[in-house]
């Protein structure tokens, strides 16, 4: 207590540099936490919104799925998908289950054709999936909402360009069957769609779930989105609804929303690269700042130091006091990157600034920055260990000092 | 049966390298400082009275001979130096050297923090301690609002805190004025009487070899007179 005491003490003998040390900390972890706190929020923001726009929280597919090959569209696909939909609602997390098909093929204007790849969808469903964390687009749904037992069809926005098609035009959908056909139907389009991926626009299309059956002739799905209450509980829920399927002999594999998320992976495998280099860095800074603190105050009070060891200080009290110094330069350091950083987090989060489209997106997203407990505690742990380190290195010069030496010292 | 010396130097030698060049500093002292002493190390600048001062402080380490202390040889053993100097060994020094950081009281009461003594033990130490010096009504001070014979008040209480079994005081008064500095040596007169807390001086300050029970005269590192008092 003494030790730390003195340490806190001797810390503001020189308030000029003791504040330089402390400034470059509190700006640099500031920054650091900034940063981080920022792709929390795109780590967070793209969860949620991978999670209620495509793959829920759990996907259900037939168990031969990732065991084979299909030949046939559908081969492995889901038989009893109303009857299993229906049992997974006796989960309380269970919020929404619903159906999709993927299927790929020709669509055509008349004049053109190109290939397409499309989702058949439950549009209520997707509606109600995109607005249960924010709302994600849901109204891209709404005009096949409006049509329901219609033969229609939404394409994507530069797909709808490509063909020249607009509302109320008919565009021939072409695909092979599960028996292997070929099979064609003819859809009126009634909206077009932005998805924020340029690419995947010029050859999505989104069809009604019926519509699709009857195209591919059949009652199976290629899988069910299940999605729950809170995200948190996904792994809880894939080991009780894998019990509960093999109990029931449905032949599943339950597959999470990360093992399904590439995109989501890659962007967060690309930020966190980016983080933990700035953080590196940024540590370096502290260290150097507080080596800087200590060696100069070692140099100052060498003859106190003397005085200390001939009064009877151990060496290793003595280096415990420098350490004390740093691990307290650090600390303080820490509180105030903290505060900085929830101080510009809450401007920056109030002011809806919005930043311009990532490379390949056709949409913006907003600066924002999400703060959370768990990284200002790594992080002022982290500031903490790199500084206490950085002083115990000069302070270990007092071992190898002489106290006449020291005593001596002008 | 002769009591044991609190510490006895025998045929100790200093030399220090500068560069190629070995000066020696001090060269076959013996020397046997007895309970209750009140010695001077005199001589003149250069002499080697700081040297010695410092090596019966185990501040320093002697190139040649031995010292016992309480009969003991105290050897190269770092960690028993640094056990006597925080058991034993008060240490006063002419540029008083108080920590800036303590006041009055955490100055005075740092060697017992470092003896592990604490609690209401600690508070009665230091006030007694304040007390033999007159600095009662200045615990709370810092040293910089202190004059210079108030921070030597202080540095003697820091030094007697502990009752250590002898008090080396490098030329106490060498940086205060003469009046000053005869209260400072009154003040030790007088723990030297009642307290019988032994004291080792180095010095050339006539008005201390005056009040010496024992004076030790160097001359180029060697002893040139070993004078006890009747």
């Amino acid at each position: 207590m003494t030790f730390l005491l003195m340490g806190f003490r001797n810390l503001f003998r020189q308030k000029r540099r003791t504040a330089t040390a402390l400034m470059v900390i509190t700006f640099g972890i500031g920054c650091l936490l900034l940063t981080m706190g920022h792709t929390a929020f795109i780590d967070w923001g793209l969860r949620e919104q991978t999670i209620h726009s495509e793959t829920g929280h759990l996907q259900l597919f037939n168990d031969r799925f990732f065991q084979k090959e299909e030949e046939t569209i559908l081969e492995f696909g889901i038989d009893d998908a109303e009857e299993i939909a229906a049992s997974l609602q006796q989960f309380l997390e269970v919020q929404l289950v619903q159906s999709r098909i993927s299927l790929m093929g020709l669509i055509s204007n008349g004049d053109k054709s190109v290939a397409f790849i499309g989702d058949a969808i439950e549009p209520e469903k997707e509606r109600q999936l995109r607005t249960m964390f924010a709302d994600n687009g849901s109204a891209r749904f709404d005009s096949l909402i409006v049509h329901r037992g219609e033969e229609v069809i939404s394409l994507g926005a530069a797909l709808a360009r490509s063909l020249n098609v607009q509302y109320g035009d008919w565009v021939t959908l072409m695909t092979s069957t599960v028996d292997g056909a070929l099979n064609a139907v003819d859809l009126r389009v009634v909206d077009t769609f932005r998805d924020g991926t340029v690419e995947y626009e010029k050859r999505a299309v989104n069809i009604p779930l019926p519509v699709a059956r009857r195209l591919l002739m059949t009652d199976r799905v290629g899988k069910l989105i299940v999605t729950l209450d809170k995200t948190e509980h996904t792994l809880v829920l894939r080991d009780r609804i894998i019990t509960w399927a093999a109990e029931n002999g449905y032949g599943l594999t339950v597959k999470t929303w990360k093992e399904q998320a590439a995109y989501y992976r890659q962007v967060v495998q690309f930020f966190r690269q980016i983080t933990g280099f700035i953080s590196l860095i940024l540590l370096i800074i502290v260290f150097f700042a507080s080596v800087n603190t200590i060696v100069m105050a070692l140099v100052e009070r060498t003859r106190e130091i003397g005085t200390l060891l001939s009064v009877g200080t151990s060496r290793a009290q003595t280096v415990m006091m420098f350490w004390c110094e740093g691990l307290l330069l650090g600390l303080i350091g820490s509180v105030l990157a903290t505060l900085f950083a929830l101080a510009v987090s809450a401007l920056v989060n109030g002011a809806d600034i919005m930043l311009p489209p990532a490379p390949g997106s056709s949409s913006g997203y907003p600066l924002s920055i999400r703060n959370e407990f768990a990284v200002f505690v790594r992080v002022a742990a982290a500031t903490v260990v790199a500084s206490g380190f950085s002083s115990l290195l000069p302070a270990l010069r007092v071992t190898r000092m002489k106290i006449v030496d020291a005593l001596g010292h002008i | 049966m002769k009591p044991t010396p609190l510490i006895r130097m025998q045929q100790v030698g200093k030399q220090y390298h500068l560069g190629k060049t070995v000066v020696t500093a001090l060269s076959g002292i013996d020397i046997s400082i007895e309970h209750r002493d009140f010695m001077v190390i005199a001589g003149t600048s250069g002499s080697g009275k700081t040297t010695l001062l410092n090596l019966l402080g185990l501040i320093d380490s002697p190139t040649s001979g031995t010292i016992f202390f309480n009969g003991e040889s105290v050897g190269d053993d770092r960690h028993k130096q640094t056990r006597i100097r925080r058991d034993s060994i008060g240490y006063i020094f002419q540029t008083f050297n108080l920590v800036p950081v303590m006041n009055v009281y955490e100055n005075v009461a740092y060697p017992l923090i470092l003896k592990g003594v604490a609690g209401s033990a600690r508070r009665e130490l230091v006030e007694r301690a304040l007390s033999q010096v007159g600095l009662s009504d200045r615990r709370k001070h810092k040293p910089r609002e202190l004059s210079g014979g108030q921070r030597q008040r202080v540095a003697i209480a820091r030094a007697i805190v502990k009752d250590p079994g002898i008090v080396l005081a490098d030329e106490p008064t060498a940086n205060l004025d003469s009046s000053t500095g005869g209260e400072i040596l009154d003040l030790m007169t007088l723990l030297n009487e009642e307290l019988g807390t032994t004291f080792v001086f180095s010095s050339h300050d006539p008005m201390i070899i005056a009040k010496a029970k024992t004076t030790v005269r160097l001359h180029d590192g060697r002893i040139e007179q070993y004078e006890v008092a009747a």
